[in-house]
């Protein structure tokens, strides 16, 4: 793992490789990094499932690429981004969640985000690069707050 | 089974369940997963889709709390066989 660019009782952004391989180390960082927040445990769980989806996908998007992710605390909780910066990385899959998707193959990773967060949006930057920034409730004890 | 269920791990996963066939049920106890995301999913709905093709069941038992909140959000846990 690459050291956090910025101190962590600030925000959380790190570079990682385009591998599936890192996902889970992905969930464990931000997991440090919400623990040193206080976060509390339904807080964790939710960020856990956002974060493996958004890491998938950008993984997904454009294998052995780089991505980042930042998160930062909000008034209501964590505002989580990840920044795919492949020229031609895939935009998410992103769709109307229905009863008749159920048992659909693909497209449960977003709606998840979907349900999760209050709010999710999908950007492509001219250059090809896609951002995707969550907002997260959460709840945080007394640890460090927000800048 | 168990550990972390992801979009690095479900492929492995879904080996196993493949080899297994379709000649019966099979049962897929996660009491021992930590962690499943969508990827994870993707494999149970695909098995729970050629077994139910073949007239057999997937059987999910032992899901924790957090996986049971995770079959709810994606309106799994109707269409699921659980025990």
């Amino acid at each position: 793992m690459m050291p956090a660019a910025v101190g962590e009782d600030f925000g959380f952004d790190r570079r990682y490789e385009g591998d599936t391989g890192i996902v889970n180390g992905v969930r464990q960082d931000v997991d440090r990094w919400l623990r040193s927040q206080s976060a509390d445990d339904d807080t964790r769980e939710r960020a856990a499932l956002v974060i493996s989806e958004l890491a998938s996908n950008a993984v997904q998007a454009s294998p052995g690429r780089a991505f980042e992710m930042s998160l930062r605390r909000t008034p209501i909780g964590v505002c989580i981004t990840v920044v795919n910066q492949a020229e031609d990385a895939a935009v998410p899959d992103r769709r109307d969640w229905g009863p008749d998707d159920v048992l659909a193959p693909t497209g449960r990773g977003l709606a998840i985000v979907d349900a999760l967060c209050v709010r999710v949006s999908i950007e492509t930057s001219d250059s090809g690069e896609v951002c995707v920034e969550a907002d997260l409730v959460a709840a945080f004890g007394s640890g460090p707050s927000s800048p | 089974m168990r550990g972390v269920v992801d979009s690095h791990t479900a492929p492995a996963l879904a080996a196993r369940i493949e080899a297994l066939g379709t000649t019966g049920d099979v049962v897929l106890d996660i009491a021992g997963v930590d962690f499943i995301d969508s990827s994870g999913l993707r494999v149970v709905v695909a098995a729970h889709g050629s077994l139910d093709d073949a007239g057999q069941k997937l059987i999910l038992v032992g899901a924790s709390d957090s996986v049971d909140r995770l079959l709810q959000i994606t309106a799994l846990d109707g269409h699921l066989h659980r025990r």
